[in-house]
């Protein structure tokens, strides 16, 4: 009898650790929760803030800006264990009027680490191509609807993936004088922007990067060529694009 | 009686759906292909009655001062007798204007290709600072303040953006800009034997003996390819590389559009500069082959040609005029 009752204990006991272990993992499941998680951008140059029209000191040579609009596309983020979430169909337009951009929502199941961001700078070829729907077609809050100023060629059909114009100092006075412009596009300058982030996400998070317009003219003449729509000057625009790709970082 | 309801229903739907179904039969010349219309910009009386207006008014130019109107002439078969048109404050661009003639049958648009289809080409002399330099934003703001076209434009395209409707009105209203009755239409599509004089028809012998066919061919004289017929030595004289402006590869320069030859007696200055002024000095080029250029055609050989011969080409060419087109109002 007593074995009897002992075998009954000895279920229900395993029983009652089973289902607390059950419960246990419930609780778990239902502590963690979805991340809205947001990109704050910040331009600098350097290790000075951004401005429009302020003058700075680049290579030794005096710039300012006028316009510094890029597209940002291919969103996604990755944990620790290499498990990806895209951000599908997200395509951001940034200006540094705007710091703050919603990337949208992270399931509970992608975890609370955030190992890396990557991104694109420009847009994937179906979307430049303009044949499934043009800049005329969408609607006016679509980053890539028509925008003034204006984001894409109309000549040359297709997105501007990078857009930075202002001034330069040509003859070494300090003083810029000089229009200069660097719009780069085409498919084959699209370029790919990986960082690591190693934060924790909560439930509002956002992650910091910033962006050193400082070094997206390196290893060019910045006194003598200052000039590229891209198919005029190739080597100029390759060089601006690569320059962009490793000009980000996670603050 | 019970059946009255189903009735006027039934009268409701078939009214309705005759109003939307209402479409615009385009009048394709006899014997030209039929072609495909883009799904989203079937054409409507109102897209192209509202595109034609909007092709003559110069609310898309920044400075309200010219109109697509002002650089193609209906009675120049839609091109411009000048060598540049001037844009606005007297701009000057790089390339004359093309004619806008049969645009239905183009596959891509400018002597470059740069542009994929008819809509899209719109916005590009709208935005070139030597055309109208305006942007489409201004565009759209104008076109919302006024008293008609926003209105006008919403009924033609319900829910969409005035960006997309004015370059779809103006498009369709394109593409009813078709010639297809010249004398050399009668002859060849429409098998009239005395539309052509003897004269006329032996220029049209001599264009396929001499291989300018070859490239000036089908209903719109022009296989929409690139050419490069060795116009220039060096394409980097005035700048203008041809398709390598869009493409950047070297294999490019000099290659621009094979034009069409429709109203071509119409339509001087000649080739994508507005270099030659008549059609005797573009005979004569073609008949000397051409410059030396890494790039020129191997279709482009020099050929003998006598003067009467020139004179038959020539006469070939001034058939292909359409009076009833460049004489006309629609």
């Amino acid at each position: 009898m007593f074995n009897l009752l002992s075998k009954f204990s000895l279920a229900i006991a395993a029983f009652a650790l089973v289902f607390s272990m059950g419960s246990c993992k419930k609780d778990d499941e239902d502590t963690a929760t979805d991340t809205d998680l947001s990109m704050h951008l910040h331009y600098k140059v350097g290790t000075e803030d951004f401005a429009y029209d302020q003058v700075y000191t680049i290579d030794g040579v005096a710039v300012k800006f006028t316009l510094a609009q890029f597209y940002v596309s291919g969103i996604n983020i990755m944990n620790d264990d290499g498990e990806m979430h895209s951000f599908d169909d997200l395509f951001l337009l940034a200006k540094p009027s705007q710091m703050d951009y919603a990337l949208g929502t992270v399931p509970a199941s992608f975890g609370d680490h955030l190992h890396m961001l990557n991104f694109n700078l420009g847009v994937d070829s179906v979307t430049n191509s303009q044949t499934e729907a043009d800049f005329t077609s969408r609607d006016a809050n679509d980053p890539l609807a028509a925008q003034n100023p204006g984001m894409h060629w109309s000549w040359n059909s297709g997105y501007i993936f990078m857009k930075f114009e202002g001034e330069i100092d040509t003859d070494g006075d300090g003083t810029t004088d000089s229009t200069a412009h660097w719009h780069v596009g085409k498919n084959s300058f699209l370029r790919a922007v990986e960082l690591t982030a190693h934060e924790e996400m909560n439930e509002n998070h956002t992650i910091n990067v910033e962006l050193d317009l400082s070094t997206i003219f390196t290893n060019t003449n910045l006194a003598t060529d200052y000039q590229t729509m891209t198919m005029d000057n190739m080597p100029l625009a390759t060089k601006v694009a690569d320059n962009m790709a490793t000009a980000f970082g996670v603050e | 009686m019970r059946y009255l309801p189903l009735l006027f229903l039934s009268l409701l739907l078939l009214s309705s759906c005759q109003k939307e179904e209402k479409s615009y039969a385009l009048d394709l010349p006899p014997g030209f292909p039929e072609v495909d219309l883009p799904e989203d910009n079937l054409p409507t009386p109102l897209r192209v009655e509202l595109g034609k207006r909007l092709f003559f008014d110069p609310i898309l130019s920044r400075d309200s001062s010219i109109s697509c109107g002002s650089c193609h002439f209906r009675q120049l078969g839609f091109a411009d007798d000048r060598v540049i048109s001037p844009g606005i404050e007297g701009r000057l661009g790089l390339r004359n204007a093309p004619i806008l003639t049969n645009l239905i049958y183009r596959e891509n648009f400018f002597f470059d290709g740069g542009v994929p289809n008819l809509e899209l080409q719109v916005v590009a002399p709208v935005e070139d600072e030597n055309e109208m330099d305006f942007h489409l934003g201004g565009v759209v703001e104008r076109l919302a303040r006024h008293p008609e076209y926003a209105a006008l434009l919403e009924k033609a395209y319900p829910g969409k953006p005035l960006t997309f409707a004015f370059t779809r009105a103006i498009a369709s209203y394109e593409r009813t800009l078709l010639s297809g009755q010249s004398a050399f239409d009668r002859y060849y599509y429409q098998g009239d034997s005395n539309a052509l004089g003897s004269q006329e028809k032996r220029g049209w012998q001599l264009f396929q003996d001499k291989g300018c066919r070859d490239c000036h061919s089908g209903p719109n004289f022009s296989n929409e390819e690139f050419i490069n017929i060795g116009l220039y030595a060096d394409y980097d004289y005035n700048g203008d590389p041809g398709r390598r402006r869009v493409t950047a590869l070297d294999s490019d320069i000099g290659q621009f559009k094979v034009p069409s030859l429709r109203n071509i007696a119409l339509t001087a200055p000649y080739m994508h500069d507005g270099s030659m002024q008549s059609l005797e000095e573009v005979v004569d080029f073609f008949a000397s082959g051409g410059k030396a250029h890494f790039n020129k055609s191997s279709q482009m050989q020099a050929f003998a040609l006598s003067a009467q011969e020139k004179a038959d080409l020539i006469a070939f060419l001034e058939s292909l005029t359409d009076w009833d087109f460049v004489q006309g109002t629609d």
